[in-house]
């Protein structure tokens, strides 16, 4: 009898044990889960910016995007105003871990190859860059960074996040994941130097077709004391979207 | 000054299309540039005032009709109405075509570009490498699969550039079906990270040549190479052409560009690129040129840039930097200048920027 009660008590364990093992995620599982939570497969939205520079300067841009996350990753983003910027267009195309990106100006009226270091500087004078899109887009980020959980409480994780892709500048992110909805809460941006740069707050979230929505973002860079609010004024996720769209053709058009 | 009658059109020109607008949806944009000019040679000041009106108009999801109207007025109060562009398009499923007259831009080279065929400069303008003037042409664009592209232009007629200054005995080229141009491009994209074209072309050199006492436009025909992406995080790129003269007098030769660009996470942007060009005759020597520019965004919403050209046959160096103030969404202040060191007044390169100036535009765009 007694050594039946062992066998139960250290079977229990075993059990107990390899429980909260796999119960404990990794940095990575915590992105895929956010990733889950947050990314359609396809997405079309209508955006509304303000950009306040750090003397309180206000102006205003409007832009519409495109992306396509199901396989290559695929997005086309255009300016619909103000005057000086409308039209002007942005193709990304990720072909294994390639990425390609083409600029439309309409001034120019013709498609340019535009370098990779073009996604460390500001998207078009905002306090985004290129690559900071995704994580509000609903890109394909994950694979972009090596990802560690810091802590760990009953509301959140928070993330330490190393860039793996040698075209993102930054030395680290923080990142604030809500632990019961599983979308981030607040980012931060830190330099080369470790000196924190930008900090990224979406908030006023709505789950939309099954994934959580930002619907207000800010990007406040620290250092210059400029700030961007991104406004989601139409969203549209998984809805089918024809492939020519991501083409240089419909670039011009 | 805008005269009166110059403000009465526009007024009306605004009035008629927004009232067809509303009708047609007719879609209108375009610019107000008011430039104040100082030549710091002479000390004169000249002003003038140039108004663009671009009305597009939609045909369904197939075709598309695009005018570009320009309204100029000078110091002398003389004024000019252009149409800059005028064209439709139409779209196919494989093709798209352009009819009218427009703006081909070929070539991937920062402002300097080989394989640029079509368009003439013009040189009276500010910004000489910015002013297109456009040709009319038939533009046809093949969608292959496998990101493959191949265009086809036919010009009518040759277009000449503006120039700055008058070359005498100059021989314009007649307006004739021998003289018709033509033009084709196959380029391949995303071709292990680069854009590559292959081109030709048949027509007119853009820049006139002595030939026995007078000046011409000599017939040629050119080959063309153009390459684009990137290597690690650098841009590069690199144009080149071979013109074979009918001329047998002329020398064949080769033109090429090969520029890096780089964009730092402080938006500080870079331009460097070489530009050589082997002389047409025994009296023209090689071109050989280095150009720099840079931009940066300051105080988040204004802009410093400047582009440098030096041509080392001549020993010319031409500076063109600029301040970008933003007043508001669209409406900007731009203060510069051009500053010309030579040895050699009589170089090309002098003729093509002019004079040294310092200048304000007034850029408004609606």
């Amino acid at each position: 009898m007694k050594r039946y009660l062992v066998l139960m008590i250290s079977c229990i364990c075993v059990f107990t044990i390899s429980t909260l093992v796999s119960a404990q995620l990794t940095g990575q599982e915590v992105l895929d889960k956010v990733k889950i939570s947050t990314e359609p497969q396809t997405s079309y939205v209508k955006m509304r910016m303000e950009l306040y520079s750090s003397s309180g300067q206000l102006r205003r841009r409007s832009l519409e995007g495109y992306r396509d996350n199901q396989g290559d990753d695929k997005a086309m983003n255009r300016f619909l105003s103000p005057a000086t910027v409308e039209g002007t267009s942005f193709l990304s195309l990720d072909k294994d871990n390639d990425e390609d990106m083409y600029l439309y100006l309409p001034a120019l009226g013709s498609v340019r190859k535009i370098s990779s270091s073009q996604k460390n500087g500001s998207f078009v004078g905002t306090d985004f860059t290129y690559n900071d899109l995704n994580l509000i887009g609903g890109g394909n980020y994950n694979k972009d960074y090596d990802a560690t959980i810091l802590v760990e409480n009953d509301q959140e994780y928070i993330l330490k996040l190393v860039p793996t892709d040698s075209d993102i500048d930054y030395k680290y992110l923080k990142m604030w994941i809500n632990k019961k909805e599983w979308h981030m809460i607040k980012v931060e941006f830190y330099d080369e130097r470790g000196k924190l740069e930008k900090v990224l707050t979406p908030e006023s979230f709505e789950k939309i077709a099954g994934y959580w929505t930002a619907h207000k973002s800010t990007m406040e860079n620290i250092q210059e004391g400029s700030k961007t609010v991104i406004y989601m004024e139409e969203i549209t996720y998984d809805k089918a979207i024809n492939d020519r769209i991501f083409t240089t053709r419909y670039l011009s058009r | 000054m805008i005269d009166i009658k110059f403000l009465i059109l526009i007024a009306c020109l605004l009035l008629i299309f927004t009232s067809t607008a509303l009708a047609n949806q007719l879609e209108i944009s375009g610019s107000l540039k008011s430039d104040l000019i100082v030549s710091t040679d002479d000390g004169k000041l000249t002003d003038q005032e140039k108004i663009n009106l671009v009305l597009e108009k939609g045909f369904g999801f197939d075709a598309e009709m695009y005018v570009d109207l320009g309204f100029r007025e000078d110091y002398n109060n003389k004024s000019a109405t252009d149409i800059n562009q005028i064209y439709l398009d139409y779209y196919t499923n494989k093709m798209d075509w352009r009819i009218g007259k427009q703006i081909i831009n070929w070539g991937s080279s920062y402002k300097l570009q080989p394989t640029d065929y079509f368009n003439p400069i013009d040189q009276t303008a500010l910004k000489p490498l910015d002013e297109k003037i456009g040709v009319k042409a038939v533009k046809g664009i093949y969608y292959a699969p496998n990101d493959l592209e191949i265009t086809g232009v036919v010009v009518p007629s040759f277009k000449a550039g503006k120039l700055s200054t008058v070359i005498p005995n100059l021989i314009a080229v007649e307006d004739d079906l021998k003289n018709i141009q033509e033009g084709f491009k196959v380029t391949k994209r995303s071709f292990r990270g680069f854009d590559l074209s292959l081109s030709g072309y048949h027509g007119f050199d853009q820049n006139p040549i002595n030939n026995k006492m007078n000046f011409i436009y000599p017939k040629l025909n050119k080959i063309g190479f153009d390459l684009i992406g990137d290597i690690g995080e650098i841009g590069v790129w690199t144009e080149l052409t071979y013109a074979l003269y009918q001329d047998e007098e002329l020398d064949n030769g080769l033109n090429t560009t090969l520029g890096v660009d780089y964009k730092w996470s402080n938006d500080l942007y870079l331009v460097i690129q070489a530009y050589y060009q082997q002389g047409r005759s025994s009296s023209e020597a090689d071109k050989k040129m280095l150009n720099f520019h840079f931009d940066k965004p300051v105080f988040t919403f204004h802009q410093i840039e400047s582009n440098v050209i030096y041509e080392f046959e001549s020993e010319t160096c031409v500076l063109e930097p600029q301040f970008n103030y933003s007043l508001a969404s669209s409406i900007e202040l731009q203060i510069g200048g051009t500053y010309i060191n030579s040895s050699n007044e009589d170089a090309l390169i002098t003729a093509t920027f002019g004079q040294n100036r310092v200048y304000t535009r007034l850029n408004i765009e609606f």
